[in-house]
């Protein structure tokens, strides 16, 4: 008896002595350790290189990269206290959002220097980092290709299958801009016109992807003609030799942004981490290899010829939509269900 | 064999110290246990949160789901996805599986361990491969041009049979594996008993040797079923708007629209068409008497 006895307390306190451990491992290191996450590949390895290591050669410290960020497992760790994240990248609006919902910490623009950023990219929650473009792309070697979204919505001129991205993310502003809406008086996005118009446009796309690096893919096998793309992908496919080519005329600008979970191990840290990472001299280094636009506006002096001429070209064209984070901040689940449901009737 | 192995367990355990014997409960306590906090109370919180929000108790969520045609749709495409996954893999797996035994043990080492293998690739590398094969100029496209038996491409890719084809390469060593060690423990010579008494090999295989490989069939074809009805990437990468299943679906209300309540309600309507199912496959071995009882 007193053996078995003996055998169950063992089992417990092992089983107890493990998971405590793993706690334990956790809180002792926080000190000088910094949590990160990013979305990954191959914008994580320039991260990398540019901005992780020399912040934690700066600050003497280690930094944990987990990827991709993944917003319910935020939401998971407030909702149970144990948050182990100190710094999250995501989209600008969603800092909006998730820190309305009091998942964030609020930022501290007296340790992170935000003068050279474009307001519309920043919140009380989060910091804009870089912007993305949702632009046209079609492969390569067509004289004849749309540039604007009406073209690219309509089929008669243009025929082919399209492929789109499967959410709502640029997606509701292409479709009023092809319906004829001046970029002006995009917001507040009329809902009911652009799934209107998304209605007629359906049996046309034959892929929604779901991954950044579908789009080059399709085209240069030829499974679509045309695709709403993610500018840097295809940038990408271009430079692994595949025959595709993008078009920046209206491009639909989406910003990243730096925030911090509520209840981060290293907040102070973390606050340091977002004012690295956006100043521009870090900046001008990460976007001279990757092919987004920085944040901050110095740092596009900075690129290297052809680069900087791309993004002035892009900013000065006049036609880039900028997207309205405060918009999405407060409408993107609403549409998101609706978008959801759409989808699959 | 099976005689065999039931003796060699037996005895030694008879044989052991009192207090030895006496500690077995262990043995089902520990992983009962650990099921008990790590499986059970997460599926109790998840019923929780499908019935409860800041208000308290709601039944809104449960009624959206089993009401909304579009939501009971995705319902409908996952369990007509498990199903066709589920007969596919069975149509190609048993005979694998009966050759299998019918090998000499060479080919069979090497035919299974192809088969084991193959289960240590990326599923996402093994789902991308057929993206390859199946897109507009891949490699079923391209043979089917060279032999002139169409001159316009296929769309293959990114349809109903796309998914299928996809998911039946992923869960069919499931299927095999559960089915062989049930072949393997057949006596044969059962068979050549039958044609003995004047039956035709074709029926000494359906009315001797099919019955008695029933639980295999059974065990892998749910373990196949099961799986299916929880896939997410390979039918996200290969099917078309409408073949969402209802794992994405979830996945879209917990990570992108944080609507964990309902996203809940969704995995409670998952789990009691899972277990309809299932509750149907057993009527159905217990109409089939020569069915050992205690197969699922």
């Amino acid at each position: 008896m007193n053996k078995k006895l003996a055998t169950v307390v063992g089992v417990i306190a092992i089983s107890a002595l493990t998971m405590s451990g793993c706690q334990a491992g956790d809180s002792d290191s926080a000190s000088d350790k910094l949590v990160v996450t990013d979305y990954g590949g191959a914008s994580s390895a320039i991260y990398k290189k540019y901005l992780y290591e020399p912040f934690e050669e700066a600050n003497d410290v280690t930094i944990e990269v987990v990827s991709p960020t993944d917003r319910g497992k935020l939401k998971a760790m407030e909702e149970t206290g144990n948050v182990s994240w100190d710094v999250v990248f995501e989209d600008s609006f969603w800092a909006k959002l998730a820190g309305d919902q009091g998942l964030l910490e609020k930022i501290d623009y007296d340790v992170v220097d935000a003068d050279d950023i474009d307001p519309a990219m920043n919140s009380d929650y989060g910091v804009g980092f870089q912007s993305l473009y949702y632009t046209i792309a079609s492969s390569a070697g067509d004289e004849d290709r749309p540039v604007s979204w009406s073209d690219f919505y309509d089929v008669q001129k243009f025929p082919g299958d399209r492929a789109m991205y499967k959410g709502i993310e640029g997606l509701l502003e292409s479709a009023l801009l092809a319906d004829g809406v001046k970029k002006e008086d995009l917001y507040p996005l009329d809902v009911d016109r652009a799934f209107k118009k998304l209605d007629k446009f359906k049996p046309d796309v034959k892929v929604w992807w779901e991954n950044g690096s579908q789009p080059a893919q399709l085209l240069d096998s030829g499974e679509v003609k045309y695709a709403m793309a993610w500018s840097a992908r295809i940038e990408e496919g271009k430079t692994q030799g595949l025959k595709v080519e993008n078009d920046y005329t209206n491009a639909i600008e989406w910003y990243n942004a730096w925030m911090i979970p509520k209840g981060a191990p290293n907040k102070e840290l973390a606050m340091e981490f977002i004012d690295f990472a956006v100043s521009a001299d870090v900046q001008a280094d990460i976007f001279s290899e990757l092919d987004y636009a920085p944040a901050n506006s110095k740092a596009i002096d900075k690129l290297p010829a052809d680069k900087r001429k791309l993004f002035d070209s892009i900013k000065s064209s006049g036609t880039t939509v900028q997207t309205d984070v405060d918009y999405w901040a407060e409408n993107f689940d609403s549409v998101t269900a609706r978008f959801n449901e759409w989808i699959l009737s | 064999m099976s005689k065999e192995t039931r003796v060699s367990i037996d005895k030694p355990v008879r044989s052991q110290k009192k207090s030895f014997v006496s500690l077995k409960w262990l043995l089902v306590a520990v992983p009962l246990g650990y099921l008990l906090v790590v499986f059970y109370y997460a599926v109790v919180n998840i019923f929780k949160l499908s019935v409860s929000n800041d208000n308290g108790f709601t039944l809104e969520y449960l009624a959206a789901a089993f009401t909304n045609p579009t939501y009971l749709n995705v319902l409908f495409v996952t369990i007509k996805t498990a199903i066709a996954v589920t007969a596919v893999s069975l149509i190609l797996g048993y005979p694998i599986a009966y050759a299998l035994v019918v090998f000499r043990k060479n080919w069979q080492r090497i035919t299974l361990s192809v088969i084991v293998i193959s289960l240590w690739i990326s599923l996402l590398a093994r789902t991308y491969s057929w993206v390859l094969v199946l897109q507009k100029d891949g490699v079923v496209n391209r043979l089917l041009q060279v032999s002139g038996l169409r001159a316009e491409p296929l769309d293959l890719l990114y349809s109903f049979l796309a998914v299928v084809i996809g998911m039946v390469h992923i869960l069919i060593p499931f299927m095999v594996l559960n089915i062989f060690p049930v072949l393997q423990g057949i006596d044969l010579r059962l068979m050549d008993a039958a044609k003995n008494l004047g039956s035709t090999p074709a029926s000494a295989f359906y009315r001797v040797f099919l019955p008695l490989s029933l639980p295999g069939i059974v065990s892998g074809s749910v373990i196949v079923f099961v799986n299916s009805l929880g896939y997410f990437v390979t039918p996200a990468l290969l099917g078309g708007r409408n073949d969402m299943l209802i794992s994405q679906l979830i996945e879209l209300n917990v990570n992108t629209t944080f609507d964990w309540n309902f996203a809940a309600a969704l995995s409670v309507m998952l789990l009691i068409a899972a277990l309809c199912v299932l509750g149907l496959g057993r009527l159905l071995t217990r109409l089939v008497p020569s069915m050992p009882n205690a197969s699922i």
